[in-house]
């Protein structure tokens, strides 16, 4: 198995942090706040805490607040909190109860329009110092 | 669906895992409580706190208060703490140091 992995057993109960975690799957009950690139919860976990993710199925129950850049919501899960997301597929039966919100890539947006800007500034700032 | 828990190399768990029924397997850390049925801990792996399962295996850097009905440690272990256990073996060349008794 791959590093920096962990499953948690259908059985099993944990309440704790994990940290340096590069993928995870639930099976089990887990309350944690998440930071990593890929979250399972399969169809008898339940995960209660906060994700950031890049990437998060969910076929279980989550409660709490999820940010991730692509989340997969199948047709067993039931999610409650809120979900931030680029992108979002979602089967038909998922029950959400939760604020849902896009957030597009803002960065890029931003750093796009600053480019030419910043160069224009640049050379205006030097005018009046060749002067 | 998978039924054992496992935390690979690299990282770190803390807190509190109950998995009464059925088995944890570490090679990374924990530091914490952990019940389990059956226990590995893995050559390389990092435990600090408080253990109680029916069997388990020690095999790396083990901190703390060890219960099991059926204790191995393993070749590689560096145990410092107490153990309390029905039945041990410890396997040449583990390092042990602390208590060992029984479960009465």
């Amino acid at each position: 198995m791959a590093n920096k992995q962990a499953i948690l057993g259908s059985g099993a109960k944990f309440s704790g942090k994990i940290s340096n975690a590069k993928s995870i799957e639930i099976n089990g009950y887990v309350e944690a706040d998440l930071t990593t690139e890929k979250v399972t919860i399969g169809s008898t976990g339940k995960f209660i805490g906060s994700v950031q993710s890049e990437l998060v199925v969910i076929a279980g129950e989550y409660e709490g607040k999820m940010q991730a850049d692509s989340i997969w919501l199948t047709e067993t899960s039931r999610i409650s909190g809120e979900v931030h997301y680029k992108s979002l597929q979602m089967d038909r039966g998922a029950a959400l109860n939760c604020r849902v919100v896009h957030n597009w890539n803002e960065n890029e947006a931003n750093l796009e329009n600053e480019t030419p800007l910043t160069e224009e500034d640049n050379q205006e700032d030097q005018k009046p110092v060749k002067k | 669906m998978s039924e054992i828990t496992y935390i690979s190399e690299e990282l770190v768990m803390e807190g509190n895992l109950d998995s009464a029924g059925s088995s944890v397997v570490v090679a990374g850390r924990f530091k914490g409580e952990l019940r389990a049925k059956d226990v590995l801990l893995e050559a390389n792996s990092i435990f600090d706190g408080n253990l109680i399962a029916d069997k388990v295996t020690l095999g790396g850097l083990v901190k703390g208060e060890v219960a099991a009905n059926i204790l191995n440690v393993a070749s590689s272990a560096k145990v410092e703490g107490n153990l309390k256990t029905n039945a041990l073996s410890i396997d040449l060349g583990a390092e042990v140091s602390g208590s060992i008794t029984r479960i009465s």
